[in-house]
């Protein structure tokens, strides 16, 4: 027991002298913290009051290269400039990036601003894109991946061999890093490796991550992606083509009318994606196809892309997918049909015949979320008698359809007129059988409110005609 | 009296046990929490925020008589910095002014909307969108619980993931982007949960956070302690391990495709967030499907905690007799090798010391004592047991707020660490004997099987001045 007794004395001594370190090591990182940073801050501060001086000068202190962590400020500093060149410029004539005098102009795109290439060249002349080389190069940390990826903002294509060579690393973090930054590159040549690695036997990346680096190398040549598309089967060509779904123009729409029959339903779910991005009448035939799909996401696809497509050839194929027996696919197309600008009175007369109730509620609902069951209410309290007879006979479309509910609604309408002359409204077309509804709406309501005043009425005069019927 | 001596030296190596797994889960904690500091680092995450291939997320938001908070709730889960998102808001039957209160502030008008629930739930009444705010909708429907509304919920939306969370919950803004970080990665992720720290004491303006602060009550900075530990040591270790059993109900996504294969989540049970976790897991483990449950080691989401003795004491007995209730739900887990380390390790974890932990810890410390008195224990040893035992608690709970300190470093000032320091000190006497003694009662409602679902009593947040601090950034 004695030894026993010792060790445990041991053990409490070990404690406390953890405890100890752990205290005191948050104390004195604290305040090395606040040196730090306050450090970091001057230097910060100081950067941009000489960064253009230098830039002019073409030439940088040895000091703010050696020292560590000042080059990193500068890296830092360097790859924002590429960020920034991208953006729109916010002073008219004036570069936000590189000092005046230095005969560079700012348009856009960034393809026509020559701010990145001369940041291009100056991060070489200074060795930090040497320096970063160096770093990708060693053999472990995750400080490589952060070189990956300033190297990426700096979109040097000599960089492209050095990332392509780590897409293989044995680090996932590593990998990723480098898919990131060759997305970062953003330029056709960076493309190959990522294609090549898509092409290659395995796939260990992140893959939404490899998508989005492909995304932003091919985005100005969606062609690119042609030929590995044809190439390609099942999931990795889903890969592909979801990409392309976000970049297609028309010039890709002899590939896309291949993959409207791919075996994978993923891969036409984004076929028809990407149709819904061209927005021309050519696709109209190969969304019409997809609108059958067996496949009921490949539908649902189909609906958003057909709401995207302009055309009574579109609202026609959107109005047969109101009674698609997947509501899914439904609410897609009663979505889409909603956000479309169309004439509200011409929607509403051509779906009136075709659709079954649920297609006819599911329509209405959407229509109300967007707010033009509300502008065919106002219509009921306008002064002019055929506004409001254009209201009223929409209004009783939509009662008929038994979509009576979003009515409801319009009774707490801000403008009493309106609520009043919807209230008469719903008291001379509303049925016995509403009555239910309406007492739980009441019940819901809060006391001695209008809304209240307004349901009771409407009720009594359901009550008041039923009774009449009866007699 | 033999067998008091050796029921001390049971308790003795009981106690052992959990010290050294306590050491291994900090030290894995530790390792994985400074490498993800480090890879977040560069990751783009303003980039990822609008990227085209995140898949889709519905946050679910399960609300009853939450009227104080919840337009706040709403406002902040609005301005969420994910590409595509769904806010689906479940009034469970709340007998205040919730639904009013969300109508009148984002204007909700009524939908004829057609409900499917693919999982059974009580009867919904109403679906409400907003005209001014699209990824809004309200489900309204009659009273059910938590997880009814949770599954009603999950009938109504269409995304990938689903996110649930408490309505008096804030998350940061980046929480959604961060939580989807491990699926971005990886698309056999299920499942992941955050941190979640205690929002008491904080400021927040319009639903944002603006600046950490500690609460001022003591209850409520043992608390903040307490959740340090359990998100940045435990659950972070047990993540490491591959063996994460809880990810917690106030902040958690799930692939609602696998979700609602499991059949949803189970109603006849008050933890229900742990019960979906050991069902996933014993789903795809049995369907022999590659899959990761994972736990994401940033700041996420944070809550209100109990202010009162007896709220405390309220959500610590639920919480205990929820994790009785999981473990028996999943009780074919335990020892069996198909389950690896879940049911060799992590299940028996969670039962020896988590659910058994308050009745062991008691006798145990009854038996230590009257030894002592006895004298059948020497004097010496007793006091540096003691000694140990009060040096190791502390220590947990030291490194807890050593974690914080190095990683999100969110206690910007240094009286407010000095203050989280003196409480680790502190918490030792008597709100562990009291935290103990409501698991204890926990413990014994699952045994007697008596419900308490309970609702909690909020206070809500402390609102911000405009001119206050900049929104808090998660770097």
């Amino acid at each position: 027991m004695p030894t026993f007794l010792r060790l445990v004395l041991w053990a409490c001594w070990l404690l406390a002298g953890s405890i100890l370190v752990l205290v005191s090591t948050m104390v004195l990182r604290r305040r090395w913290r606040q040196r730090y940073f306050e450090q970091v801050d001057r230097w910060r501060e100081q950067l941009p009051v000489v960064l253009p001086r230098w830039v002019v000068e073409r030439r940088v202190p040895r000091d703010w290269v050696r020292d560590p962590i000042r080059r990193m400020l500068l890296v830092e500093v360097v790859a924002s400039r590429f960020d920034l060149a991208g953006q729109k410029c916010q002073r008219r004539g004036a570069c936000p990036v590189v000092p005046s005098g230095m005969g560079v102009r700012c348009r856009e795109p960034e393809e026509m601003c020559n701010a990145p290439g001369l940041f291009r060249e100056l991060a070489q002349e200074w060795g930090l894109v040497d320096h970063l080389t160096a770093v990708v190069g060693r053999r472990y940390g995750l400080g490589r991946a952060e070189a990956m990826i300033l190297l990426g903002q700096m979109r040097h294509s000599a960089s492209i061999p050095v990332l392509a060579k780590l897409l293989a690393d044995s680090s996932a973090d590593i990998r990723l890093a480098a898919v990131r930054a060759l997305g970062l590159v953003g330029t056709p040549q960076a493309a190959q490796p990522l294609l090549e690695l898509l092409e290659g036997a395995r796939l260990r990346v992140s893959l939404p991550s490899l998508q989005r680096a492909l995304m932003q190398c091919c985005q100005m040549e969606p062609w690119m992606l042609a030929t590995p598309l044809s190439r390609l089967k099942g999931r990795r060509q889903a890969l592909l083509m979801r990409v392309l779904a976000e970049i297609a123009t028309a010039e890709v729409l002899p590939v896309l009318a291949q993959m409207v029959t791919a075996e994978q339903p993923q891969t036409r779910a984004d076929a028809a994606r990407a149709l819904g991005r061209i927005r021309t009448a050519e696709t109209i035939p190969l969304l019409a196809r997809l609108g059958h799909d067996r496949v009921w996401f490949v539908r649902v696809r189909t609906m958003r892309a057909l709401g995207q497509t302009r055309g009574w050839k579109a609202v026609e194929l959107l109005l047969d997918g109101l009674d698609d027996d997947r509501p899914e696919v439904a609410q897609a197309a009663a979505e889409s049909l909603a956000r479309q600008a169309l004439p509200l009175d011409q929607l509403l007369h051509k779906a009136r015949g075709r659709l079954t109730p649920v297609g006819w509620r599911q329509l209405i609902g959407e229509l109300s979320r967007e707010g033009h069951i509300w502008m065919l209410a106002e219509q009921l309290a306008s002064p002019v008698e055929r506004v409001q007879q254009f209201g009223q006979q929409w209004l009783r479309a939509v009662i008929e359809g038994g979509a009576h509910k979003t009515l409801l609604d319009v009774l707490a309408h801000p403008d009493t007129a309106v609520a009043d002359a919807v209230a008469e409204f719903l008291g001379r077309q509303g049925q016995s059988s509403w009555l239910p509804e309406l007492e739980s709406v009441a019940a819901g309501a809060p006391a001695d409110t209008v809304l209240l005043r307004r349901l009771s009425r409407v009720r009594e005069q359901i009550r008041a005609r039923a009774d009449s019927q009866v007699v | 009296m033999e067998w008091l001596l050796w029921l001390d030296h049971l308790f003795l190596f009981y106690y052992a046990v959990l010290c050294a797994i306590y050491l291994s889960l900090f030290v894995l904690a530790l390792l994985d929490s400074l490498h993800h500091q480090r890879w977040v680092r560069t990751l783009p995450l303003r980039r990822l925020a609008s990227s085209p291939f995140a898949p889709p997320v519905a946050v679910l938001v399960p609300a009853y008589n939450e009227a104080a908070g919840i337009v706040q709730s709403v406002k902040s889960l609005l301005v969420l910095d994910y590409p595509e998102f769904e806010v689906i808001v479940v009034n469970d039957g709340s007998t205040d002014d919730t639904l009013a209160r969300l109508r009148e502030a984002f204007g909700l008008v009524r939908l004829d909307f057609t409900y499917r629930p693919h999982i059974p739930t009580a009867a919904v009444r109403d679906v409400y969108a907003s005209p001014e705010f699209p990824p809004l909708m309200v489900l309204d429907k009659e009273n059910g619980g938590k997880s009814d509304a949770l599954n009603a919920g999950l009938n109504l939306c269409h995304s990938a993931y689903f996110c649930t969370m408490d309505a008096d919950g804030v998350l940061e803004k980046d929480a959604l982007m961060r939580g989807m970080l491990p699926v971005f990665n990886d698309r056999s992720v299920v499942a992941t949960g955050g941190v979640v720290r205690v929002a008491n004491g904080c400021r927040f303006h319009q639903g944002e956070l603006r600046e950490v602060r500690l609460p001022s009550s003591v209850l409520e900075i043992l608390q903040v302690i307490e959740y340090l530990r359990a998100f940045l040591w435990g659950r972070q270790g047990w993540s490491a391990l591959g063996s994460l059993l809880i990810i917690s109900g106030a902040f958690g996504l799930f692939r609602r495709e696998t979700a609602v294969e499991v059949g949803g989540i189970r109603k006849d049970t008050v933890g229900e967030d742990m019960d979906l976790v050991m069902r996933l897991h014993r789903h795809l483990r049995d369907r022999g499907e590659p899959y990761r449950i994972c736990f994401v080691p940033d700041p996420i989401c944070w809550t209100e905690v109990p202010s009162t003795l007896r709220g405390l004491r309220r959500q610590r007995r639920r919480w205990q007799q929820g994790l009785g209730e999981a473990l028996w739900h999943s009780r074919g887990m335990l020892l069996r090798p198909r389950y690896g380390r879940l049911g060799w390790l992590a299940f028996p974890y969670q039962l020896l010391y988590e659910f058994f932990g308050p009745v062991v810890e008691t006798v145990g410390l009854v038996a230590v004592a009257v030894s002592a008195l006895l004298g059948l224990l020497d004097r010496q040893y007793f006091l540096n047991l003691f000694l140990f035992a009060y040096l190791f608690g502390t220590f947990i709970s030291i490194a807890a707020v050593f974690l914080e300190e190095i990683t999100y470093h969110r206690y910007r000032r240094g009286r407010e660490v000095a203050v989280l320091l003196l409480f680790t000190l502190l918490e030792h006497f008597p709100y562990r004997q009291l935290v103990n003694l409501f698991r204890l009662q926990g413990t014994l409602d699952f045994l007697r099987r008596e419900r308490r679902w309970g609702h909690p009593q909020r206070k809500g947040f402390e609102e911000a001045e405009v001119k206050g601090p900049q929104p808090v950034s998660s770097s």
